[in-house]
């Protein structure tokens, strides 16, 4: 049953003139779609990054509880420092959703969509470093309690860049 | 805005007054004494620079205080027992009925407490190894009751057994006690053992918690041979050696120590719960032996001779009358007071009026100023403020955030340095009011939420969120980003003149602001917001001459110490790098935006959530109102901390980067006068020693 279902669309898409006709409507009306896609990438890009950053740092941050447990402040807050590219990626979408509307073209659907690129690829990827930066700055706290604040700042350098992507796919959606 | 001045203090008194000064010394709290590595130093530079006048250093012996320290009995006793106190102290807290806080508060208390509290050592240290031990039985009983429910799981499959289990072995044979988890692997094993243990003979007993527990009697001599055989298949064996009774009785024996443990740990804890009043004591001699370790390590630290004792340290220029009027009074010792020699380094004592000492604790953080440093507390403070508040920008958040520090600060009797954060947070929310009234934000677009668009609070300046308005807002962040880093350049200029050094000040600060005025000026048609207006064409053309001004002075300038003659002339080249630096710190300032708009947008997120979950545009009915309020109260929440997180580390590094960066020196040391350092109580001082001191 399901194979026959499959076999049918495979057939219609082999069809030249029936693909055309879906893609010409899908250029025409599928401008919301691809804008849809440019905010899912972006909040789940930086989400993913952020997800596996926190995930890091939070587990080193619980081994270093269970040697003292006075130190949870510098745990909490090196855990969050990845957090923020998530939050970046989540305002960007938002901000997207804003301007999707429903007969939007492609041109404009695909512009919004490269929108999401700059916070989904860079936050992706720096909330990661950054998880490894701060995940390091966990055990200076467990051996310096008192200079943990110094693996803040240096945690936080690894973060410009995905507040630079993010102010940039601001201006995107912005104009685009 | 200053660092305290200070002079450097030399006593020498008699042997057996020595105590009684130490005791006056950390009553008066206004002397940082010299520590071992200090006077190391001081020695070897008044050595370098052939000042060492007769006697000026020499009666001060170098035996290392930290050694001394660990092998003072005294001192280690009293180590020990603070450990314990402390222990017991952070034990009992969960039992502890008098009224907490968030914040851990310095309860006041009278010198003659403390002194009772000292009085009753023994019994108070005797207390606090009962509980210790208390604490230890607890855990001794948990272990066994978790014992206990192992052999009880264990035995609970067997209780249909009616035989005394350790009865099962004879001379000939052996018994296992095993189970499988399904009859056809006890079939399996049958089958296995037939070959190679044929006296194999099987009880198989009822299906018990999903396992059948069966017993296998074989001959002693083929025992090693079922054990082989065992290994190889899923059953689980069970030790029953030691149990001289039928698994029946044992369960309901095993059953019943259970509970006595059970019931004996629970009593213990219960004790524990009264123990929780003798917690003040406990924080009471915990702070005593505190401040009596304290005078310890200052009479280590000074070097004594058969009849008198020496000290070095440092006082703050206005304290030295105090100090002498105090001490000589009473005691019989001589005192000199004398001005730093430029090779030494005191510690630095920073002076800062209400304003300026709220950023100290964030400044520590960074590194400590170096004595002779201007001290740029006010200005930092100010800043940190202004830019936490751009970041957190919601006037809603900033009235809550203002509002709680000021009640913390009225009510409560907080610890210095957690004061001056409080402090901080205070400015901080002031800014974040401000800044939330010029860009129109109260808990985001909330009024406008909840009338249903009827409403809506216009801001003051321009609304950030309006895609009309993100150039501007991105060329506001850069100019505030100008104005901070100018200042840091005027910080280091300020520090260049106080010390006399003017063409330094000219040649390294001044230059550099025409090459960077040029440079911001050349770059402005290239920020979006101003991109095509009049005002800038004209100003490019200004910046271009500025650029180009500036760096000749810089190319023929900045090499001016170097006594090579090709970096004197063209040393200064290397600036045109610090043309991509000024670029880079300027765009770290577009944080502001981010966090700013980070926060705004995501109230509205959660506004507009909230509104729609609890169908706020459907029907006005106070029902709907409770759901959006609890949606409302538990996103923002959430949204405060975390923004709040995100403000004030990322106000810290501009502070750190942007601005320290480029004219702090730090690596200073801490001014730590001797004193009643405290962790749980403060004295009270009456009024009459009061006057008598001042």
């Amino acid at each position: 049953m399901n194979l026959s279902i499959l076999l049918t669309a495979v057939n219609e898409a082999a069809d030249p003139g029936k693909v055309v006709d879906t893609a010409s409507k899908f250029f025409n009306w599928g401008g919301a779609a691809i804008a849809l896609i440019g905010a899912a990438l972006a909040v789940v890009l930086a989400g993913i990054g952020s997800a596996i950053a926190v995930k890091n740092v939070a587990s080193a941050g619980i081994g270093l509880l269970t040697e003292d447990p006075r130190q949870f402040m510098p745990a909490l807050v090196l855990s969050l420092l990845p957090s923020t590219q998530g939050i970046y990626g989540f305002v960007i979408a938002f901000m997207m959703l804003g301007k999707v509307t429903a007969g939007m073209d492609f041109t404009s659907g695909f512009s919004l969509m490269l929108a999401g690129l700059p916070i989904g690829i860079v936050g992706l990827l720096s909330a990661i470093f950054q998880g490894k930066v701060a995940a390091a700055g966990i055990q200076l706290a467990a051996k310096q309690p008192k200079h943990w604040s110094r693996a803040m700042i240096l945690t936080l350098l690894v973060e410009m860049f995905a507040l630079l992507s993010f102010i940039i796919s601001i201006f995107m959606v912005n104009n685009g | 805005m200053a660092v305290s001045k200070m002079k450097r203090m030399s006593l020498v008194g008699l042997l057996r007054d020595k105590e009684d000064i130490i005791g006056r010394l950390q009553e008066l709290g206004t002397i940082h004494i010299s520590g071992y590595d200090e006077i190391c130093q001081m020695k070897e530079a008044a050595e370098e620079s052939e000042q060492l006048q007769a006697g000026n250093l020499d009666g001060l012996s170098l035996d290392n205080p930290e050694e001394a320290l660990r092998s003072n009995k005294e001192y280690q006793t009293i180590t020990e027992e603070r450990e314990k106190l402390k222990r017991c102290i952070e034990e009992l807290a969960p039992f502890d009925e008098r009224k907490k806080g968030l914040f851990s508060f310095l309860r006041p208390v009278k010198a003659e407490d403390l002194a009772d509290a000292g009085s009753r050592r023994a019994s108070i240290i005797a207390e606090a190894e009962r509980i210790i031990a208390t604490d230890a039985n607890v855990r001794e009983k948990e272990e066994s009751a978790a014992r206990i429910e192992t052999r009880l799981k264990s035995i609970d499959v067997w209780r249909q057994y009616p035989y005394v289990l350790s009865d099962v072995t004879s001379q000939f044979t052996t018994t296992d006690f095993l189970s499988a988890e399904s009859l056809k692997e006890i079939d399996e094993l049958k089958s296995a053992l037939s070959e190679a243990v044929p006296s194999a003979d099987f009880w198989v007993l009822d299906r018990s918690e999903s396992v059948y527990p069966f017993v296998m009697t074989c001959l002693r001599d083929e025992h090693p041979a079922a054990e082989k055989v065992f290994t190889s298949h899923r059953i689980t064996r069970y030790d029953f050696s030691d149990i001289d009774s039928a698994p029946e009785t044992f369960y309901n024996e095993q059953k019943a120590l259970l509970e006595s443990e059970l019931a004996a740990k629970n009593e213990l804890l219960e004790s524990r719960k009264t123990a929780a009043s003798h917690i003040s004591d406990f924080e009471l001699l915990y702070d005593y032996l505190g401040i009596k370790a304290e005078k310890i390590k200052a009479d280590i630290s000074m070097s004594d001779s058969t009849v008198t004792f020496r000290l070095e340290g440092w006082v703050p220029a206005r304290n030295e009358s105090a100090v002498k009027e105090e001490l000589g009074d009473e005691f019989i010792c001589h005192m000199e007071f004398s001005e730093p020699a430029d090779n030494e380094l005191p510690p630095t004592k920073l002076e800062n009026g209400f304003i300026g000492s709220a950023v100290e604790p964030v400044e520590s953080m960074y590194s400590m100023l170096k004595y002779g440093e201007l001290d740029p507390s006010a200005i930092s403070s100010i800043f940190y403020a202004l830019f936490f508040g751009f970041m957190f920008s919601d006037a809603g958040y900033g009235i809550i955030l203002t509002l709680a520090c000021l009640i913390i600060l009225i009510k409560c009797k907080l610890r210095a340095g957690m004061k001056k954060n409080i402090t901080l947070f205070l400015f901080s929310g002031i800014s974040t009011t401000f800044w939330g009234i010029i860009f129109g934000s109260w808990f985001g677009n909330l009024v406008q939420t909840v009338s249903l668009g009827k409403f809506a609070i216009k801001p003051l300046w321009f609304d950030p969120q309006d895609s009309a308005n993100t150039e501007h807002f991105l060329a506001f962040t850069l100019l505030l980003g100008v104005i901070h880093l100018y200042a840091a350049y005027g910080m280091k200029a300020a520090n260049l003149i106080r010390k006399g050094k003017w063409l330094d000040a000219i040649c390294d600060v001044f230059f550099w602001y025409i090459f960077y005025t040029g440079e911001i000026l050349f770059l402005l048609p290239y920020i979006p917001y101003y991109k095509n207006t009049q005002f800038c064409a004209s100003y490019h053309k200004y910046g271009i001459y500025l650029l180009g001004i500036g760096f000749l002075l810089i190319l023929f300038t900045k090499g001016r110490k170097s006594k090579n003659p090709f970096i004197k002339m063209f040393g200064g080249i290397t600036c045109l790098y610090s043309l991509v630096d000024m670029l880079s710190d300027c765009l770290s300032y577009t944080r502001l935006m981010a966090m700013g708009l980070a926060t705004s947008v995501i109230i509205n997120v959660f506004n507009s959530i909230a509104a729609s979950a609890a169908g706020l545009n459907t029907a006005g009915i106070t029902f709907r109102f409770i759901v959006f309020i609890i949606i409302f109260i538990a996103a923002n929440l959430f949204n405060f901390a975390i923004n709040a997180l995100g403000a004030y580390v990322n106000a810290c590094r501009l502070t750190y980067i942007e601005f320290f960066g480029k004219f702090y020196e730090g690596d200073g040391t801490e001014y730590a006068p001797l004193t009643y350092n405290t962790e749980y109580v403060y004295i009270e001082e009456e009024n009459s020693t009061k006057k008598k001191r001042r």
